[in-house]
């Protein structure tokens, strides 16, 4: 972009896409990544990847032959690692729908860059966090009990177990935001389908883009569809985790029955969501040069939210102290001083030291602003984020008899499924970044200058960067044939 | 016509050795069954195999064929599917239990207490209770053994009978029979027939767990082998100088039934007996003591003296000469102070309510003698304590030591050509510096009759399978002379026989059928008149109602203590030879039942660490699971230790019977060695306690334990759990609904209220409980010993897997009672001056149950009943309501621990109890087939009083095997019926009830009675 003169830089923020994009080279910038050939670094990268979902293949096969035995489970832990996982994945797939749906609603523009990213991202950590419930019951060929599916038994699922909320909630956040992601692909699918090549890409893409023509009542319909979709997904982001979170507060066990862990555990996925937004976007804005569109005001933004919830989170901690002491009960108590104190003290620490100490950091603007350092701290909530789930399931290393305490031990087996799903997940994340638009064209263009009817045209806007500012009607967005 | 070959594979054809090997071979071993967290070639190609066909894997399980039989020809009274029950009795060591088998078509499945046996009373031990698995054992002994090649019966009948023959045809000579103790009337007379058949044989008893020093002592006092027996119930105070009665020791069922008589406080004014344990080991006694004295083994004999010395200075007292010049105080200020107290409180119920002592088996004959002394001067003699003529042997006998010292002599002097061995395993178990297996390879024949080809049956030229208890026929004697007869409940399965059919084939008797044997011997004794229908009274009873058969009390004065004189000090560290309560001598060391029991003081299973105290260990810089070699008698093994509080300084606890080889048969258990064998240290002069070094050789042990946290106040200044509640005597009488209040620790008042946290609420509607049978439990935690038999009884008979080391080192064992353990000290005091709490747990049943809501298919649910009931076959195993458990009771099959198990065991099963699969929960269900089998007979009770009866007569196994009563079942809803009666006392409580769980079970509290001129 070129220069802004003081007054327009306090006066506006920044433009949303930098550089000297026409509607033309932003399909290009986002295209070519599809058209061109795989490079040498995403095949190394999904060759990494399979591994890692062999990985996951060989993990879930000998638990499936040989028995949940072969974790570390054992008897007052009977939830380990694999609902550790479960809730992380589940977390992070909570930025995905947040940024397309809560920040569509709030007509925050900056999003467009990231939310197809974003909305993959939620969609693929849900499908790994789908694995765990799947695989961790002990009868797995007999999951589909848990469905309300009618039978010649008569048993409908008990309707009481925050277990089956969570089949439902988890489900319908995945087909929700499966089909807001989906729609919202709808226009650049089109667009790859008429600049495709091959036969194959011709017809993948036209069956996948449902007969887009870019005509005004589609425009009008998916326009509608998006907005009602994003209606229902807002919601689901706030309901999910609470949901996930009934899984320990409905029951007795002390560090689990807790009221505060709906809002807890909300605001923990949007921080760990935003954290995984940006260990994924900082290196690919990076690879596939799109720095244009994924601009540091993005980033920064997301840190802002990293530093908002994490300070959330950080008020959830000394809560749960505070409840524990304030409410009289022993039990819990003694639990919260065996959290931070106890044989697991080394993970509750690791938490603290990642999700609250280390994100202060971003009070710094150079440091928000500075990619190195956003991708390092995204890293540190990652692992603060799976740490706390960590030490809530761990919760139940000591309840209420003594003598029925043990220690918790994951194995080989354990680590196996959970490195399993980063495979899975960068394998689709890859596939994904191969096969599809990795940016939201259509709405990419709607956000830039030429979008906005006032517009002067090209060779006239570097001089009027006020004029620069997003369109206020989104109706307004650019064609698809750039 | 042309000669054709019907043939099923090439091998066959062929004939090969492989294929006759195959064959031969019934129940193939699986090659492939490996830890299941060790990735074997095979299993990982099996993984791979299945990662690639893992949807279609479950779709095609080739389901074993199996035949559905009809009986052609239909035994009496016998109902398919209706159990049949046995009396019987057994012995263990020559300690007689009656018993009551129960037989499922066949099949004996769950061995209980005879609750009319007047040395039982329906209890058990946990060994008791797990004889039904070695009867399944598949590593039994299955046929004759002729220097190390199968044969068979009649083959080997030929052989010994000639072998006989030519004995008997030169008197005997060079014929020597070493046989365990039989407390058996027709054994004692076979025995007597031998003689006379063989005058110049030799015939030794031996039991590693020996009571020699018993019959020492009360030889010198009474001039003949004697016996004591104890009846607790009859004393206010009893002391035990050594002794484990409650625990291992002696006829425990009987001890334990009669001690907790006078424990169980039912009301402010019920009087309670004082029990004081003096011991070097950490004892199931000593755990129940309300003073346990803390001193080396070696020096209990000095306590004795300092006791009998306090006695010496009442004038009223006719004190025995011969003891006076042993007399003297220990000089030890606080032992001293100890003793004083104990001679008051002892001769303050002289002529009152009485009391007893008890001297311990390893306890030099020298303090058996003046206990005898002392039992007399009390008064006890003939109250509280009773003293039998030794039935089990001669009186002219060498003790048990004597004897196998005796036999290895002569077979090291080359004078024994044939040699017998009925039932003992003395290579395993002889002390060490007889090198027996070089001393026993010296007989020229060598036959060994055994249950399993074990250290000695290996080595013999002659290893015969000996009968197990449940497939022969018999008589027992209890030490009070209670004659029991052993009936069988089966044919043998590898066509074993039993000792007296062996003693008779070598007697040439006429009758060599067991059956035929007991019954000829009791038809001569007891004269052909009506002995049909005294016959058959005993075996419907199980035992004969005539009190003192065939032995009577003898209530003479004991003359003193003849020539014995006090032992030499033992120095520094010491180590005590300690029988298992569960494994025993080593004769229960292949059951997995009682392998997996822990320790109900160390709480470590499937090991026997040497056992140290915290101060010793200090001392030594050991620490917990250090590996060590124990040095003792001049020879040295390699073992580990296990620190526990409580053990006296200076002393080492080596518990005997472990270390065996038997190639494993558990799936999940890795290897067959279990334990270290301590024998080798012993020697026929220190058998029992012996000078010890102890160093650590380095490395660490991995010890599996089921309980790894061993206090109640857990950590971080934390106040004491409500969980055992507990109070002195005193305090009761002042306030006896103390488990209300929540005091707790000795009878302190808690700092602050236990939880002030306003009860839970459900946020669903309750459930009613309005029907006319409501199930509830009452365990009485002053009855309960610790000893763990509940435990035992539980997995009989409720098909409980054993897993083995590994997996309980993982904590998964799958008891669904287990045997909570506490120590409770006072601040400011050495850590080993603890007590101990012990609480059995299940489930709870909750009214409330948190398990039940949180289920996503409803697997567990409520029955109106009251039962919290679990569906296996709906579990799909999200494990979510074993998180939700408060008291963590809900088991996890964490693997298919049932299926590998060789084809005898699933013999054993109960058919009335699901054998579940892997992936799912399972747990107690308060024997809810027991419940149901109660409730339908009360149906078809013709009287309403029958009915009522029908449904009180209901009873868990914990129950029913509990040796004190402690566990107390039944309808709550009938306020007449002894649960409720037992929930309405004062000490009632339950466990975390602020969770509003409202568990069905209730405990009584403990209350301790502490001497209060001795303090807590």
């Amino acid at each position: 972009m070129a220069t802004h003169d003081s007054q327009s830089e306090t006066i506006f923020p920044p433009p949303l896409v930098s550089g000297n994009h026409t509607f033309h080279s932003v399909t290009e910038a986002v295209c070519s990544v599809v058209e061109a050939p795989p490079s040498k670094g995403w095949i190394a990268s999904f060759l990494v990847a399979l591994m890692g979902l062999g990985i996951l293949g060989i993990s879930v096969g000998w638990l499936i032959w040989e028995g949940t035995g072969v974790w570390g489970l054992n008897q007052p832990v009977s939830w380990g690692l694999a609902i550790v996982n479960f809730v992380f994945w589940v977390g992070i797939g909570h930025a995905g729908t947040l940024i397309s749906a809560i920040l569509f609603l709030f007509r925050q523009k900056w999003r467009t860059s990231i939310n197809r990213f974003a909305e993959a991202m939620t969609i693929f950590a849900v499908m790994c966090a789908l694995v765990f419930p799947t695989i961790h019951v002990g009868r797995v060929w007999l999951l589909y009990w848990a469905l309300p599916i009618p039978n010649q038994m008569g048993m409908w699922p008990n309707f009481k177990s925050p277990l089956l909320w969570d089949v439902f909630a988890v489900s319908t956040y995945f087909t929700v935001s499966l089909l807001f992601w989906f729609t919202g692909l709808i226009p650049d699918l089109a667009t790859l389908r008429d600049r495709a090549k091959s036969k194959v890409a011709y017809w993948a893409y036209g069956i996948a883009s449902l007969g887009w023509r870019g005509a005004n009542r589609h425009w009008q319909n998916y326009e509608k569809a998006y907005l009602i979709l994003a209606g229902l997904s807002a919601p689901l982001v706030l309901s999910v985790h609470t949901i996930v979170s009934f899984d320990f507060a409905v029951s007795v066990i002390p560090g689990w029955h807790t009221t505060i862990f709906p809002p807890y555990f909300v605001a923990g996925a949007i921080f760990s969501g935003f954290a995984m937004v940006i260990t994924l976007a900082v290196p690919a804005r990076k690879i596939f040069k799109l720095e244009d569109f994924i601009t540091v005001r993005h980033i920064e933004n997301m840190n802002k939210i990293i530093l908002t919830t994490g300070m959330m989170v950080g008020y959830a901690y000394a809560m749960e102290f505070f409840i524990a002491w304030y409410s009289a009960s022993e039990y819990e108590s003694y639990t919260f001083v065996n959290r931070a104190f106890g044989p697991y003290a080394w993970a509750y620490w690791i938490m603290v030291s990642c999700n609250v100490i280390t994100p202060q950091l971003f009070w710094s603007k150079k440091i928000r602003t500075n990619m190195t350092w956003s991708f390092i701290l995204s890293i540190f909530v990652n692992i603060g984020m799976w740490f706390e789930r960590f030490v809530i399931t761990m919760s139940l290393h000591r309840d209420f008899l003594p003598s029925a305490w043990d220690y918790y031990t994951p194995t080989m087996w354990d680590f196996g499924c959970f490195i399993g799903t980063f495979g899975l997940f960068f394998t689709l994340f890859l596939l994904f970044l191969k096969f599809l638009p990795s940016i939201a064209i259509a709405e990419v263009k709607g956000v830039m200058p030429q979008a906005d009817p006032h517009w002067e045209g090209y060779g006239h806007h570097g001089d009027h960067g006020h004029e620069a500012q997003p369109a206020h009607a989104t109706a307004d967005k650019g064609g698809h044939h750039g | 016509m042309s000669k054709k070959r019907y043939w099923r594979n090439l091998e066959e054809l062929e004939n090969t050795p492989e294929f006759q090997a195959a064959l031969a071979r019934e129940f193939p071993e699986d090659e492939t069954a490996k830890s299941p967290d060790g990735t074997s070639r095979r299993h990982f190609i099996g993984l791979m195999g299945a990662s690639i066909a893992l949807s279609g894997v479950t779709g095609c399980v080739r389901r074993p064929v199996q035949h559905i039989r009809p009986y052609a020809k239909a035994p009496e009274d016998l109902i398919p599917g209706i159990a049949q029950h046995y009396a019987t009795a057994t012995h263990i060591a020559g300690r007689t239990v009656g018993l009551v088998v129960e037989a499922h078509e066949g099949r004996p499945t769950k061995i209980e207490g005879n609750p009319d046996h007047p040395q039982t009373f329906g209890g058990t031990t946990g060994m008791h209770q797990a004889m039904v698995l070695n009867l399944f054992d598949p590593a039994r002994l299955k046929q004759p053994m002729q220097g190390g090649k199968g044969t068979d019966w009649a083959a080997a009948t030929a052989a010994l009978k000639a072998q006989f023959d030519t004995l008997k045809a030169n008197g005997g000579n060079g014929f020597a029979v070493l046989s365990e103790a039989l407390p058996s009337p027709t054994a004692r007379d076979l025995r007597e027939r031998f003689a006379a058949a063989y005058p110049n044989a030799k015939f030794f008893t031996f039991e590693s767990v020996h009571d020699d020093n018993q019959r020492a002592g009360l030889s010198a006092a009474f001039g003949t082998p004697h016996v004591a027996v104890h009846r607790a119930n009859e004393a206010r105070v009893v002391v035990s100088f050594d002794s484990d009665f409650l625990g291992a020791e002696g006829d425990v069922v009987l001890n334990s039934n009669l001690w907790a008589r006078n424990r169980r406080l039912r009301t402010v004014e019920d009087k309670m007996s004082r029990l004081y344990a003096v011991e070097g080991v950490f004892s199931i006694t000593g755990t129940n003591a309300d003073h346990r004295l803390r001193v080396k083994s070696s020096e209990v004999e000095g306590v004795v003296l300092a006791l009998a010395a306090e006695f010496a200075k009442d004038p009223q007292l006719a004190f025995p000469e011969t003891l006076k010049p042993h007399l003297k105080a220990t000089g030890k200020a606080a032992t001293d102070k100890f003793v004083e107290v104990l001679a008051r409180d002892l001769l303050a119920q002289r002529n009152g309510p009485g009391s007893l002592l008890i001297a311990g088996r390893r306890q030099p004959a020298l303090v058996h003698a003046v206990v005898a002394v002392l039992n007399h001067l009390l008064g006890n003699n003939g109250r509280s304590v009773h003293y039998f003529p030794d039935h089990r042997r001669f009186d002219a006998d060498a003790g048990d030591l004597a004897g196998i010292k005796g036999l290895t002599d002569l077979l090291n002097a080359g004078s024994v050509d044939t040699l017998l061995v009925l039932g003992a395993n003395p290579v395993y178990s002889a002390p060490g510096d007889l090198a027996f297996a070089e001393a026993f390879k010296k007989a020229k024949t060598k036959i060994a009759l055994a249950e399993y080809l074990d250290e000695t049956a290996k080595l013999a030229d002659w290893a015969l399978p000996k009968a197990h208890f449940l497939e022969s026929w018999g008589d027992v004697l209890g030490t009070d002379g209670t004659l029991s007869i052993q009936q069988p409940t089966i044919q043998p399965l590898w066509a074993g026989k039993s000792e007296i059919e062996v003693l008779a084939l070598a007697v040439g008797s006429a009758e060599t059928e067991g059956r035929d044997i007991v019954r000829a011997f009791w038809k001569k004794r007891e004269g052909a008149v009506g002995f049909y229908k005294k016959w058959r009274t005993w075996l419907a009873d199980g035992f004969s109602k005539t009190p003192f058969f065939g032995v009577t009390p003898s209530y003479k004065a004991p003359e003193g203590i003849g020539t014995l004189t006090p032992s030499a000090a033992v120095g520094g560290l010491e180590v005590a030879f300690v029988e298992s309560p569960f494994v025993f001598d080593g004769r229960f060391s292949n059951n997995a039942w009682l392998l997996e029991m822990p320790d109900p003081v160390t709480k470590v299973t499937w090991d026997n660490p040497i056992a140290i105290g915290a101060a010793t260990a200090a001392k030594l810089g050991l620490k917990d699971a250090d590996k060590v070699s124990l040095e003792a008698n001049g020879k040295k093994i390699e073992a580990a230790v296990v620190v526990v509080a409580g053990i006296a300084d200076d002393q080492a606890v080596a518990y005997l019977g472990w270390g065996r080889d038997f190639g494993s048969f558990l799936p999940y258990h890795e290897t067959g060695v279990v334990g270290f064998n301590v024998n080798p240290v012993r020697s026929t002069a220190a058998a029992d306690i012996a000078g010890a070094k102890l160093s650590a050789t380095g490395g660490t042990y991995t010890l599996a334990r089921t309980q790894i946290f061993d206090s109640q106040a857990p950590g971080f200044g934390f106040a004491a759990r409500q969980l055992v509640r507990e109070a002195e005597y005193a305090d009761f009488q002042k306030n006896p609904k103390f488990a209300k209040a929540g005091i707790l620790e000795h009878g302190k008042p808690r700092p602050k209220a236990a939880v002030v946290h306003p009860p839970e609420k459900g946020i669903y509607e309750e459930l009613k409980y309005d029907g006319q049978y409501q199930w509830g439990m009452a365990i009485d935690l002053n009855a309960c010993t610790g000893c763990g038999t509940c435990m035992v009884a539980c997995s009989a008979e409720n098909n409980i897997s054993p897993v083995g080391k590994d997996q309980t080192r993982r904590g998964r064992e799958m008891h669904w009672i287990r045997m909570d353990r506490y120590f409770v000290s006072d601040e400011g005091k050495p850590a080993d001056e603890v007590q101990v709490v012990h609480q059995p747990v299940a489930c709870q049943h909750c009214e409330n149950a948190p398990c039940e809501n949180v289920c996503p298919v409803a697997a567990t649910t409520h029955s109106p009943e009251g039962l919290n009931e679990m569906a296996y076959n709906r579990c799909i195993g999200t494990r979510y309501c074993a998180n939700n458990c408060p008291f963590k009771v809900r088991r996890f099959n964490f693997y298919n621990f049932a299926k590998d198990y060789p084809e005898t065991l699933h013999m054993g099963r109960n058919p009335n109890v699901t054998v579940r699969f892997r992936g799912v929960i399972e747990k107690c269900t308060y024997c809810v087939q027991r419940i149901n089998a109660g409730r339908i007979a009360s149906k078809k009770a013709a009287t309403p009083e029958a009915a009522t009866a029908a449904i009180n007569a209901i009873t868990p196994a914990c129950a029913q095997a509990c040796p004190t009563d402690a566990i107390l079942f039944g309808n709550i809803a009938d306020k007449e019926s002894a649960v409720s009666r037992a929930r309405a006392l004062d000490r009632e409580y339950r466990l975390l009830t602020e969770l509003n769980v409202k568990p069905r079970t209730s405990y009584l509290a403990k209350v301790r009675n502490p001497n209060p001129e001795l303090g807590s």
